[in-house]
C-alpha cells in the first residue's frame, strides 16, 4: 500500500460520507436506503482491505471480517424493507 | 539499522509487499477484533429488528438527532484512520518522526470525535432524554456509548503506539505491535461506518 493509495482511499471515504449525509437529508425510502448501504459496504471494504491491511492476506481472517460486514449490512437491509416487521 | 530482507523497502517505497500473505499484527488481536465485531453485530441487528416493530417512532426520533454532528464524527474517524494508516506506512519506511506526527493527528481526530459526541449527549440529557425515554433512545444511547468507550480505549492504544514510535520500538523489522494497534483503531472506525448510516441516515 503506497501513501498515494492511502490518500486516495481517504478521499473516497470523505466523499462517500458526504453523499450518505446528503441522502439522509432527503425523504429516505427503499432505494435511498439501498444506496446508503451500498456506500457503507464500499467504505467498510476499503477500510478492511486497505487500512486494516487484509488485502492479499491468506484466509480465514479476511473472509471473516468482510463476511461480518456483508452479513450485518444484508440483515439491516432486509429489516429496512418496506414490509419488514409490519 | 542494517538492511536485511525484512527491513528492505519494496520498489513503491513500502515494506508490506514482502509480507507474503501473512496477517498484519498478532493473531490474538484479530481474534479480539472479531469478537468485538460480533458484539456490535448483535447490537446493530437488534436495532434494525426493533425499528421494524415501530418504524414511526424510530423515524420520528431519528429526526431529533443531529445528523451534521454524526457526519462530522464520521469524517473525523475516517480521517483518524487515514492518519494511522499513514503512520504505519511511515514506520515501514523507517520515518519515525513522520510516523509519530501522523499518530498524533489520529489522536487529535479521535479527541475531536469524543468532544462532538459529548456535546451531543449533553444536548440530549439537558432535553430530558434518558435510556428509558423510548426504545429508540435506549438503543441510541447504549449503542453509541458502547462505541464511545471503544474510541477511548482505541485512543489509549494509539497513545501507547505513539510512545513506542518515539522510543523507536517500531521499525521496518518490528511492525507487529504497531499493526495490531492500528487494526484495532480501524475496527473502531469500521463499526462507526455501519452505525452512522443505521442510526443517523436510513429512514
Amino acid at each position: 500500500m503506497t501513501t498515494r493509495q492511502i490518500d486516495r482511499i481517504w478521499l473516497f471515504l470523505v466523499v462517500a460520507t458526504g453523499v450518505a449525509w446528503w441522502l439522509g437529508e432527503g425523504s429516505g425510502g427503499g432505494a435511498v436506503n439501498a444506496l446508503v448501504l451500498a456506500l457503507a459496504l464500499a467504505k467498510g471494504t476499503a477500510v478492511i482491505r486497505d487500512y486494516m491491511g487484509l488485502r492479499g492476506v491468506r484466509p480465514p481472517v479476511p473472509w471473516v471480517v468482510l463476511g461480518w460486514l456483508v452479513l450485518v449490512l444484508a440483515v439491516i437491509g432486509v429489516c429496512f424493507l418496506p414490509a419488514a416487521g409490519r | 539499522m542494517p538492511i536485511t530482507p525484512e527491513t528492505a523497502l519494496a520498489p513503491d517505497g513500502t515494506h508490506r509487499p514482502a509480507r507474503d500473505g501473512s496477517l498484519p499484527g498478532d493473531l490474538a488481536v484479530w481474534i479480539f477484533i472479531v469478537a468485538e465485531l460480533l458484539v456490535f453485530a448483535v447490537f446493530f441487528i437488534s436495532y434494525a429488528i426493533a425499528r421494524g416493530q415501530d418504524v414511526v417512532l424510530f423515524d420520528a426520533m431519528q429526526r431529533t438527532l443531529d445528523r451534521n454532528a454524526g457526519a462530522a464524527n464520521t469524517l473525523l474517524l475516517v480521517t483518524s484512520s487515514w492518519c494511522v494508516a499513514r503512520a504505519v506506512a511511515a514506520t515501514q519506511q523507517n520515518l519515525t518522526t513522520v510516523a509519530a506526527r501522523w499518530l498524533l493527528g489520529g489522536l487529535a481526530c479521535g479527541a475531536g470525535f469524543l468532544v462532538i459526541k459529548a456535546l451531543e449527549y449533553a444536548a440530549k440529557f439537558s432535553a430530558g432524554v434518558s435510556l428509558s425515554s423510548n426504545n429508540f433512545y435506549m438503543f441510541y444511547l447504549s449503542l453509541t456509548f458502547f462505541h464511545f468507550l471503544h474510541v477511548i480505549l482505541g485512543m489509549v492504544v494509539l497513545a501507547v503506539l505513539w510512545q513506542g514510535i518515539r522510543k523507536r520500538r517500531y521499525h521496518p523489522g518490528n511492525l507487529s505491535g504497531l499493526e495490531s494497534g492500528a487494526a484495532y483503531w480501524h475496527m473502531v472506525d469500521l463499526v462507526w461506518l455501519v452505525l452512522f448510516p443505521l442510526i443517523y441516515v436510513m429512514h
